[in-house]
Order: C-alpha cells, then structure tokens, then sequence
C-alpha cells in the first residue's frame, strides 16, 4: 500500500495495480475522543443531585404536588387506558410532563417518584454543564469557574429544585443554553448558532409560558446587535433562525389545543390553571394581601429585599455590569442587565395586577442562572486586575447568600414546598406534605380489591396519587381515557358504567367534579354511592347497581 | 572567518565612530549599515576586527568575507553602540577598494572598470584557505541558466538583502531580475567573469550533463532568442516562474503560451542535436509495438516508430531520459535509438495504442477483480432469493393478519425514520456548533512552495456540454496551480461531435488534453472516469463536472491536506455548492439542501469517523489508492457514493475540507427529477451491492459505520420513498380521524411518529435553513422553512428512481447544464 506523498510513476495505468488484500488495509484510526469538561461537570453533579434526590423523595417525602401531578401524567400518557399522548394535559407547558416520559416508561421509577429527582437532576446537571461551557466561552480559567458553579450548586434554592421534579431547573437549562448559543454567535459570528439558541428557547417558553418576555429581549438584542452590522439579511436570517423554532414550538401547541379539545388558546384562559396558581399561593401564603393595595414604592422595596434575601449576587452585579457595559458599549451586557431585571419586573407587574402570594420565592428564581451567565460577561469584558477582584467579590457572595437563602426558605412566607424541604433536611424526619402514605395506602386497597379496566371514576385533578403509586391508571376511569364529554355523561349516572368512585373530603385549589357533582358523597349523603374504604383527604366510593325497572304488564 | 573566537568581553566602541581610518576604509560604508557591522581594525595576522552584535550570525560573517577578502574576528557589541557609530559614518564611496588584495590580482580590468562606473565595490570571489566565499543557500536563489547567462552570482543573504556579485554591475535590468528572482533587495558588488563562471560551477552541483558540454552547446534561452521566438522579457519572466516551480524553460514557456509545441520541439531537438518527429498514429506499426509493453510505454511515454539500421527508433517526451531508456533496453533486445516528440503527439499515439486495454479496465476492471463490488447486478442470487422469502412472507402475513402485519411494517419504518432523523440531526448539531472541517490555513497555503507540488490530474467528464465549455476552460485556466504540473482530461465521448468540435474550435492550452472515450456499455459517467484514470500522470486525481467552478486555491489546499493527513486518508472531499441559487424557487431550495448537505452533515460524518458517501466532483483522491480500490464502478449510477463506502471498507477514511467547488444547480423540475431520480437509484443501487454480504460489511465498517450506512445510504431513499405514504395518512386522519389510522399506531409507534412529524420535520427542515445561513446564504433562510414542499419532488424523484432500477438499472440520467445561461448564448 502506498503511503501519502508517495509518488506515482508517470504514465503509470493505475488501474493496473495490484489490489491489496483487505488485511493490509491500514487500521481504522481509532479517534477516542476525551471525555469534555462540561460532561464531566454533568455527570458528578447529577450522580449527587440523583443521589440527594433520591434521599429527598423517597426518605424524608418531600414531595411538591404539582411534580407528583405531573409525573402522574407521563404514566397515564404510557400505561393509561387507553394510552394516549392528550394524557399531558393542555393546561400546563407540555414539556414538563414529556420531559417525565422516559423515566415514567419505567413504571417502577414513576411509581417510587424517583422519576422527580432522576429528571429535576438532568436539568441541574445541565445547568450547571452549560454554564461550564458558558465560563470556558468567555475565557474563564477553570480555578476560577469552578467555585463560582460549586458555589451555585450548594445553594439551597438550586438543591431544592434540583431534587424534586419541579420545572424550575429545565427553565434554568433552556434560558442558560440559549443564552450560551446567543453569546457564542455573538462572539464566533456564526449565524447558525442562533438556531440553537432559538430550539432552546422554544423547549423553555413549553416549559414555562414565563419565559416569553425573555425570548423578546433576546430577539430585540438579535436584532440591534446584527442590523447594524450586517445588513438586513443577516438581520433576516438571524431572526429567522432564533424565531423560527420558538414559533413553530407554540405554533404546534396550540394546534394540538385545537385539535384535542378544539379551543388553541386553552391554556392561557383556563380558569385551571389561572385559580391554580393563585388558590396555590394564597393557601400557602395565610391569605395574601391584594398587591394593588400596596404603594408603588412598598411594592418595589418588597421585591429589592425579596432578591436580597433570595440570591443576593443579582443585586450585586448589576451595577458593574451596567458601568463596564456603558463603558465598553456591549450590547450584551445591556441584554443581560435586561434580563436580570426581568424577573422582579415581571413578578412586580403581577403582583400589582393580582396578589402578593404571586412573590412566592419559586417565581423569583430566574435570574440566579442569568447572573451567574453576567459575571461571566463582566469577566470577558474586564482586564487585568479588575478579573480577580470580580472572581473573588462574586464567589464572597455566592457563598453568603447560602445561609441568607436557607433562612428566607425558612421564614419567608410566600413560598411553595420550601418550608417542607428546610425542616425535612433540619430535623431528618419523613415530611410529608402531600400525604403520600395515605395515597399509598388507598392504591393498595383498589389494586387489591378492583379488577377491569375503567373501574374506578376518578376527577384527577385531586386524586391523582393513588394512580400513581399504585402503578395500575387503568384502573380508573378518568377525563382523558374516553374524552370530556363521556366522562361526564358516566358523572351524571355512573351506575352500570363504573363500579367505584374515588372523591376527595374537600375541595382543593383546582376542585374536584365527582365531589362537586356529589357533596357529602365521601360522608356516605349519596344513596347510591357507598363509602367502602377512606383516608385523611380520600374516599372510595361503591356504586351500586343501576335499579331496574319491572317490565310494564301489557 | 567567524570561526575564529570572538573577543570574549564587550568592546567598547568610544573609539568606533572614530574607528582607525585603516580598518574603516577596508569596508563600506553602506555594506557596513546593510550588515549592521563597524570595522574596528586589522590584526597582525590580518584578520579584521569587526564589531556586531551577534558573533554568532555565521551567514553574515561568511558575507562580510566574501566582501572584503579577509577573515574576520567578531568582537560582540551593543545594537545600539554599533548604531550610534554607524551613524556618523560617511555615505558610500564609489568605487572604494574593499579587497585588500590590488585590482591587478583580482583580474578582469574590464569588470573593474564597470564596478567603478557602477560606483560599487569590486571584490574576489576565489576561496581563502578552501573555505568557500559564497553561501550555497544564497547562490541557490538563482537559477543556473540565468547566472550564466547574466554573469550573476548571489554571494549572501541578510534580512531582506541579498548580495550579488555581477561582471557587469551597470546592467540594471539584469540585477532587477536577479533581486526579483531572490525576493530580496540587492546589494550589489563588481567581480570578474572569470571568478562568476567558476563561482557557479562549484555552487552548483551537479555539473552539467555531458551533451551540455558538447562543442557549439547553447542554452536552451539563447537558442529561442536567437530563433526569435521570445523576447528577452519573456525570456526573464519564464526564468522568474521556473525559480519558483522548478520546471523546464521550455515547459514554462509552452504552458504560458509563448511557445507552440512545434516551436518547443524544434528548439530542444537544435539544442540536443537530436532528431524531431511529428508522429501519425495511423502508420504505427503493430509489430514494433509488439516489442514493447504497453506498460512501459506509457510509464516512459514512447512510443517505438521504426527501425532504422539496426535500431529501434523511439519517440520519447525526453529523450535524454537514461533511466526510461535503462529500463526499456532491459526488455527490448534492439539497440535503442531516441528521437524526439511533442507531448501531445506521444499522448494520442498512446491513447490510440492503449484504448482496446483501457476500455476494458473502464468497463469491467472492478466487474472482474471484485465481482462482490459490482453493481453489474442489481440483486445477487441470495439477495433474490431474500427478496422474494421476505415478499411471499408478508404477503402471507397479510392475508392471515392484515392489521398486524401493517402495524407491524409500520412500527419498523416509524423507527427507522425516528433513528434516520435523529442520527442526521445529532451529526448536524455536531457540525453547527464546531468547525469540523480539516484544517488547511491561507498562511500554509502562501508558504507552499511550487517547486514541491505534485501532478495533479484533473478528469473532467464532458458529454453533450459544448454549451458550458468556454467557461469550464476558463475556470479551470484560473486553477492557482502551475500548469505544467497539471494533467486536465477532457474526457468526451467518442461520437459526442457537438462537444469535440467546441473543444477543437477553443483550441485549449496545452496541460488540457482531450481524450477520447470509445464506446462501450454501460455508457457513464464512471466509466469516463476511468477511461481517463487509466491515463492519469498525477500523483492526485480530482473530478470535476463540466459546470464546475471550484475555488482556484483547492488543488493546493488539498495537496496539502493530503501530506498533513495520516495514511489512512485516501480522499479528500471538497464542498459543493451552487452559484445559481437566486433563479428560482427550486434552485434556491436545492443550494439549502447542498449547503446543509456539505457544509453541515459531511463535515459532522467526517468528524463521526462514519463513512461517507462522496459527492460526484470535486473529490480528491491519491491515485494509488483509487487504483487499489478498483476506482469507480460504472455500473452503478451513484459510482460516488459507492466508492466511498468502498474507501471506508478498506479502512481509509474521507476528510472533508473546507473548498467550495460551486456548480450549477439545475433550475428545471423535469432535469431536477431525472437527476435526483438517478441520485436515489444509485443509493439504492449502493445499499444492494455492500449488503451483499451484510456480516463482512459490519465487520469492514464497525458497528457505528455500519449503523451509519444503513441510516444514509439505506435510509436516505427509504424516506424520500416512505414520506408521501406517511403524508397521506396524516392528512386523512387529520380530516376523518379514522379510528383504523390510530389503531396502525400502538404505544410507542405513536409517540416515536408523533416525535418524528412534530419535531423530526421541522428540525430537518430548520437543518436546512442553518445550512444556508451557515454558507452564508441569509436569504435564503426563509424559503428552507417552507421546504418541506421540495421533499415532496424529493419523492417524486425517489419513486421514479426506484421504477427505474427495476427496469433500466444502468441507464444514466443526464443532467443537462447550462440552463442558467441565456438560450442566445447557449447557442
């Protein structure tokens, strides 16, 4: 065989050559590939998040409701009866429940809930990934970037939702990578990349419709920072590739919405979800004052001191950012300072508009990752002397807000399962906020006791658990099985249809059909309904046979 | 010389401005500035005492005593002491004497007196106590001929000057060409004729051939001055461009156009006293080509004409070749007897004596040395028989459990096109993010040096394309190559009479050659190929398609990819795209599709180590390599693809590197199906001939090349074949929800077709639009959002090629170019 440079004689008929044997062939160069920093980060940080997770959820129970009704979704979505994708749900961003789907495939992991903190684990590991790539892109050395992440991932608020199957940390994950694609296109001029920037932002706006405004400053600062240079096809092109998926993603939503439940914009006036998140807060918050009440200036100092308590470096990078940005006319770092402010702009409009339960800590978190995503601008765009100090002066920070944080999960009193998650970890005892042990107890009595598919009429919007654990959803007979109207008309005269009836004893924040078609069915005030077996929240009801009526004599 | 050591301590130059007069006169003021040198004095053994900075600097000390006939003892000094003593020296004196040896015994008064007239020094360039005066690297700078000739002779170089010692110091012109020719400014100092002459003769080796030294022997040069075939200027500017590529004169001249073949021809046979001859491929004698393999003969490129007294009289390219000459008297038993003949002469009498060998090997050389290779079938028996298990099977499946069958069908394709798209898209993402293309920079490519190019044949396969031809001829003419190392094959067909008599009335230059290809079935492309591979002379071989404008600078970017690369690449892949994308919806859908196609998913498969299926130009092989491989099989209609898969299964990888050769693309929907129809009929022909033998193809590629194969080659036509099937069934649900549709979808199916319809298209679709945007078409962007209309030609185009191989397997569907240019000019 002939090595490369080898020169062929001239006038030579190549096609004369002997043909050498396959076994002579040079060896397939064997390119192992080095495992890369990034993947290294994500798989050590998901391994203790996993492991952490695991502790959390299946020890000590702290389990967030709104997590658990989402994981029973992705089970109904494989195992409901019959199984169907519409099992999501059109309420919710859909992307939370698909993110569950692989992990709920395997039944067990759904029905031990370790499928919450295997998939919350995904998305903190990938955040803290990409914000490994984000620090390595803006020329961060690694003795520099690494106790800025150790630093992040240790604090409470990040553990908390990295561990429980919540959506924060896939928003965390979409907004960082589409923020890093958005910066590497910036700086590498590659047009491209704003394509990736766009699917990460589109996977973010269907897995928090919250996310919307911060895909419009991104796209402003697309095209302020291309039409200026680059003409408008570029601009055109740029907008196109960042847009594009984001509208195609929505563009799909509300087809689906329309096709399933012939109504595209369901999501955004279902009473649902609104009442969902305001019962939530309220309920949680001892009855919160309306926010309108609140003057303009209370209003802006609750939230100054909510993200002083919260995560205090957001305050503090902003100024540095503005003056250095000001100085060396980044727009970037303008984009940045806009996106920072985002949150406390969005929760003070919210909260103006509604109720102060809306200032829950949960719905301040979005910034974290984004001033994390600040520093590190702040470090590309400082010399010197000036990287050190800001390496030094964020990590101080990063490291105080740790207790400052811990104690706001504690105290505050707008919040949504942190004050379970702070006493479960203080005083190492099962916690249990959502009853799981009831659910548990109540699955087990149906999959002993009901046999057949479609037995059990459940509303799941409340009494979705025992579906859940008890890993048997086609059992029941809920809204999606069969559609709305079906389910309905089996509400209105379940007897001869279904054998039993699931209800709660109160009506929660989303309430419950069945209970509210039958009061005091759980108390046994329904004729035909028959309470066979209860727990604290649930009842399961017998329903009797459909009478039947003699034959009229002729 | 600076052998000598050095004073060990620094010297203080206090007294250098004012250095003693003795010493500063024995060197000039402006050679002392050039070599940042100040003469300090002479000592008893008559050394003289310079100051510099670096004693080290053996090149600058070995000019120094070239210039002044002394040795010299460096005595280290500051930079800036010896600038500030420089500084207060006079301007150069005319004339100075700066060998300390009188005019009497340096000789040649004439040149002294020239030196004088020139104002510069006048030295001695015989060696001192046997070590040479001249730097070898310095005289090399020159080319021989040219230093002959001019009575030049290049002593040294410093920075960016070089010292040159003439007999005549007052012919501006020639000093001109000198310093043009060693890309430095020059210094220039007088000396004998005498002491140039001998001067060459030792630096440069070896000396000359024996028929050079032949009484009356002249330079080639003077020869065409004197017969007025060039003038003085062409004769130093082909001088400058044989410095550089290292070629003969008379090539140089050839391939520039100053010199006809017969003028070249006749001037070598004058200088070599040997015999010219014009040769008639119809006289050749079939017995004096019987003494003589065939093989040697087109290794030596001779061609045996007569025999005259005795001997055998041999038309040979060169006939001063001893070693062609050496070989071929090994198996001809006749005294040999060279003549001359032009290149194109020996090239036809070739062609002509090889074309019954070479179109067999174009035709069946892979048929019959890998059979399994072969696309000369379309289904082997086993395959056959495959076919038609697995089709009475399913027909019987079907009729005992209809639904099942179908669902089960429908599962596998469901999958297959979910892991089809997810594996592009995955490569794709790859290439996105990264830039996975083999390096090859500007600044590697200025710092090549033409001398060290190899040949390069370049096949260019031309049928029926008279129309595109003066501009293919004047692309290829702007190829950054020297043409002299170019070996262009026009490759046209043998009753293609529309293209020869374009090709005849353009007359192109004389590194394009026109070969002639026979016919014989199958009718190809491919076969072309190797109709002219057979006759290739270069060490590289690229194709290129008759529309094609590659980047001039690729050859070069590719000869270097290749010395960079390890052994196991034998091709190099350029991209392709297309130069007309703005005529019309279609053109601009299918440069998105190249873009995506070369700029993102081959650069991600090559980053993958995957196979890669080439495209069909613009790829660069070693033609060793190709050889061994078979080269390309002209039964199969995606003869590029095949082959590298082929490549792959030897072991050999594809590097893509980052060269655009921009083509046509075809701006008709019926000539865009008929293309894409035979694009599709090749990859399927591909995927029936490698899976011949599935578990050798696994065990050649390794199970990710395997799997690759099956998503690319396999997969490419599934899916442009399946897709309408699938389109009808959504659109129907859609409109009916026909419960029989959702029930073809259990479980998982359904999750995995809703996936690859939601995201799967749209993400192939937006791969697209990255492609454009990432070859720099921003507008079109937005016509690759709305692409999925063009997989609906796609389709179009997979079913008829799917009809076609069925019927006509071997047919080639002609693409026909030149639709972008206007029909006037056309004709």
């Amino acid at each position: 065989m002939s090595a490369p440079g080898q020169q062929l004689a001239p006038g030579a008929l190549v096609l004369d050559a002997p043909v050498a044997p396959a076994a002579e062939a040079p060896a397939r160069a064997r390119q192992r590939s080095a495992v890369s920093e990034p993947t290294v980060v994500f798989a050590v940080t998901f391994a203790a998040f996993v492991a952490l997770g695991v502790w959390l959820t299946v020890h000590l129970q702290v389990v967030p409701y709104d997590s658990a009704f989402r994981l029973a979704h992705a089970l109904f979505v494989w195992h409901g009866a019959p199984a169907k994708l519409s099992a999501i749900g059109f309420v919710w961003p859909p992307l939370m429940t698909l993110v569950f789907l692989p992990f709920a495939a395997v039944k067990p992991l759904a029905t031990s809930l370790i499928a919450l903190p295997l998939t919350s684990a995904v998305a903190a590991a990938g955040t803290l990934a990409v914000l490994a790539r984000t620090f390595r892109l803006l020329g961060m050395p690694r003795r520099a970037s690494y106790p800025l992440i150790a630093a992040f991932a240790v604090n409470p608020m990040f553990i908390h939702y990295a561990t429980n199957g919540m959506s924060e940390m896939w928003t965390f994950l979409w907004l960082l990578w589409g923020l890093y694609y958005l910066l590497r296109w910036h700086l590498s001029h590659q047009v491209p990349v704003l394509a990736l920037s766009g699917i990460a932002m589109a996977f973010g706006l269907l897995s928090r419709y919250e996310l919307a405004p911060y895909i419009v400053v991104m796209g402003v600062a697309i095209f302020a920072l291309t039409w200026r240079k680059r003409g408008a096809d570029e601009t055109e092109s740029s907008l196109l590739l960042f847009g594009a998926p984001v509208v195609y993603g929505l563009g799909v939503w509300l087809l689906l919405s329309y096709m399933i439940i012939g109504d595209p914009l369901y999501f955004l006036h279902h009473e649902l979800a609104e009442r969902f998140v305001l019962e939530q807060g309220r309920s949680l918050s001892e009855g919160g004052a309306h926010g309108a009440n609140a003057g303009t200036l209370t209003l802006a100092r609750l939230i100054v001191e909510l993200y002083g308590r919260l995560f205090l470096p957001q305050l503090l990078v902003l100024v540095p950012l503005a003056v250095v940005s000001a100085v060396r006319r980044s727009g970037i770092g303008a984009m940045l300072i806009a996106l920072v402010l985002l949150n406390p702009l969005m929760t003070y409009m919210f909260v103006k508009s509604s109720d102060l339960a809306l200032m829950q800590l949960r719905f301040n978190t979005r910034s974290m990752p984004l001033t994390l995503a600040a520093i590190g601008w702040l470090f590309y765009l400082s010399r010197g002397r000036m990287r050190p100090a800001l390496i030094a002066c964020s990590l101080v920070s990063l490291l105080a807000c740790i207790p400052l944080t811990w104690q706001t999960m504690k105290t505050y009193p707008y919040v949504f399962a942190e004050h379970d998650f702070v006493r479960a970890i203080e005083t190492g005892e099962p916690h249990d906020p959502i009853h799981l042990a009831d659910a548990r107890t109540m699955a087990g009595y149906i999959n002993a006791h009901v046999h057949g598919r479609r037995e059990v009429l459940v509303d799941d919007s409340q009494t979705f658990l025992p579906l859940l654990l008890g890993g048997h959803p086609e059992l029941y007979f809920d809204r999606i099985d069969k559609g709305d109207t079906v389910w309905r008309k089996v509400l209105r005269d379940p007897r001869g249809k279904v054998g039993w009836m699931l209800v709660p004893f109160k009506q929660g924040p989303i309430g419950d059909l069945i209970l509210a078609r039958y009061p005091g069915a759980p108390e046994g005030a329904v004729p035909f309904l028959h309470v066979v077996f209860t727990t604290r929240d649930l009842a399961l009801l017998r329903v009797a046979p459909p009478v039947r009526r003699p034959h009229r004599a002729t | 010389m600076s052998e000598q050591a050095p004073d060990s301590a620094s010297t203080s130059l206090a007294t250098a401005a004012g250095a003693p007069s003795d010493a500063g006169e024995l060197i000039d003021p402006a050679v002392a500035r050039a070599y940042g040198v100040v003469a300090l004095g002479v000592r008893d053994d008559g050394a003289l005492r310079l100051a510099i900075s670096d004693t080290t600097d053996h090149g600058r000390l070995r000019a120094l005593r070239a210039l002044t006939g002394r040795e010299i003892h460096p005595v280290r000094m500051r930079m800036g002491e010896i600038e500030a003593a420089l500084s207060v020296l006079p301007p150069s004196r005319p004339g100075a004497r700066l060998s300390a040896h009188p005019h009497a015994q340096l000789g040649g008064e004439r040149e002294c007196s020239l030196a004088l007239t020139a104002g510069v020094p006048f030295v001695s360039l015989a060696p001192r106590s046997g070590r040479e005066a001249i730097d070898p690297a310095a005289a090399a700078l020159l080319d021989e001929g040219f230093c002959r000739h001019f009575a030049i002779v290049a002593l040294a170089t410093h920075n960016d000057v070089v010292v040159l010692a003439a007999a005549d110091p007052t012919d501006a012109a020639a000093l001109r060409a000198a310093s043009l020719m060693a890309g430095r400014e020059p210094l220039v100092l007088g000396a004998s004729a005498s002491d140039i002459e001998q001067a060459i003769t030792r630096s440069f080796a070896p000396a000359p051939r024996d028929s050079q030294h032949r009484p009356g022997w002249r330079r080639f040069g003077e020869i065409l001055l004197l017969e007025g075939l060039i003038d003085q200027a062409q004769l130093s500017s082909a001088l400058r461009l044989q410095e550089r590529t290292g070629d003969a004169l008379g090539q140089v001249l050839l391939h520039a156009g100053v010199l006809s073949e017969h003028e070249l021809l006749h001037a070598l046979s004058e200088q070599l006293r040997l015999r010219a001859v014009r040769i008639d491929p119809d006289t050749l004698d079939q017995d004096l080509l019987a003494l003589i393999p065939r093989q040697l003969m087109r290794r030596h490129r001779v061609v045996p004409l007569a025999l005259e007294q005795g001997q055998l009289v041999l038309a040979m390219v060169d006939p001063l070749d001893d070693g062609a000459l050496a070989s071929l008297a090994e198996h001809v038993t006749l005294p040999l007897a060279p003549v001359a003949a032009s290149d194109s002469d020996i090239d036809t009498a070739l062609q002509r004596i090889c074309a019954a060998e070479h179109l067999e090997l174009a035709c069946s050389h892979l048929m019959r040395q890998m059979p399994a290779h072969s696309a000369d079938r379309v289904l082997s028996r086993p395959q056959r028989w495959a076919l038609i298990l697995a089709l009475a099977l399913t027909l019987a499946a079907l009729a005992t459990r209809p639904i099942a069958t179908i669902v089960a069908l429908n599962v596998a394709s469901v999958f297959f096109f979910a892991a089809f798209s997810l594996y592009r898209l995955r490569l794709i993402y790859g290439a996105v993010a990264r830039k996975l293309e083999f390096p090859v920079s500007q600044e590697e490519i200025n710092a090549l040096p033409e001398s060290a190019l190899p040949i390069y044949t370049v096949l260019v396969p031309l049928y029926r394309e008279a129309a595109v031809l003066p501009r293919l001829l004047s692309t290829l003419a702007q190829l950054d190559y020297p043409p002299t190392k170019l070996d262009i094959k026009l490759l046209v067909e043998q009753d293609d009479e529309e293209t020869l008599a374009a090709l005849r009335a353009l007359s192109p230059p004389p590194h394009f050659r026109l070969v002639l290809v026979p016919h014989g079935e199958p009718r190809t492309k491919p076969k072309a190929c190797n109709y002219g591979l057979a006759q290739a002379r270069g060490e590289h071989v690229v194709i290129y398609d008759a529309e094609d404008r590659p980047e001039p600078d690729q050859l070069k970017k590719a000869v270097l990819a290749f010395a960079k690369a390890g052994p196991e690449i034998a091709c190099i892949q350029c991209k392709l795209n297309y130069y007309n994308r703005d005529q019309n919806l279609l053109t601009r859908w299918f440069t998105a599709e190249y873009s995506m196609w070369f700029d993102l998913l081959l650069p991600g498969m090559h980053a993958a180590s995957a196979p890669i299926p080439l495209g069909g130009t613009s790829n660069h092989f070693i033609t060793a390599k190709l050889s061994e491989l078979g080269a390309w099989d002209p039964h199969n209609v995606a003869e590029d693809a095949d082959l590298g898969i082929r490549l792959a299964r030897r072991g050999y990888h594809t590097a893509i590197i980052d060269s655009t050769t921009f083509e046509e693309a075809t701006s008709d929907i019926a000539n865009w199906t008929r293309q894409r129809s035979r694009w599709v009929k090749g990859y399927i022909q591909t995927w029936l001939v490698h899976m011949r033998h599935p578990l050798r193809l696994a065990r050649e590629l390794g199970p990710k090349g395997f799997i690759s194969f099956q998503l690319l080659i396999g997969g490419t036509p599934g899916m442009f074949l399946l897709n309408p099937l699938y389109w009808a069934l959504t659109s129907v649900w859609t409109l009916s929800e026909a419960g029989v549709i959702h029930s073809l979808f259990p479980g998982v199916a359904y999750y995995a077709a809703g996936a690859a319809m939601y995201l799967g298209n749209f993400l192939l679709a937006f791969a697209a639009a990255a492609g454009a945007s990432s070859r720099g078409h921003h507008d079109l962007v937005k016509y690759t959002l709305i692409s999925p209309l063009y997989w609906g030609l796609m389709s179009l185009g997979a079913w008829k090629g799917l009809l076609q191989l069925v019927r006509r397997p071997h047919y080639w569907e002609k693409t026909t170019h030149g639709l972008d240019i206007p029909v006037a000019e056309r004709r």
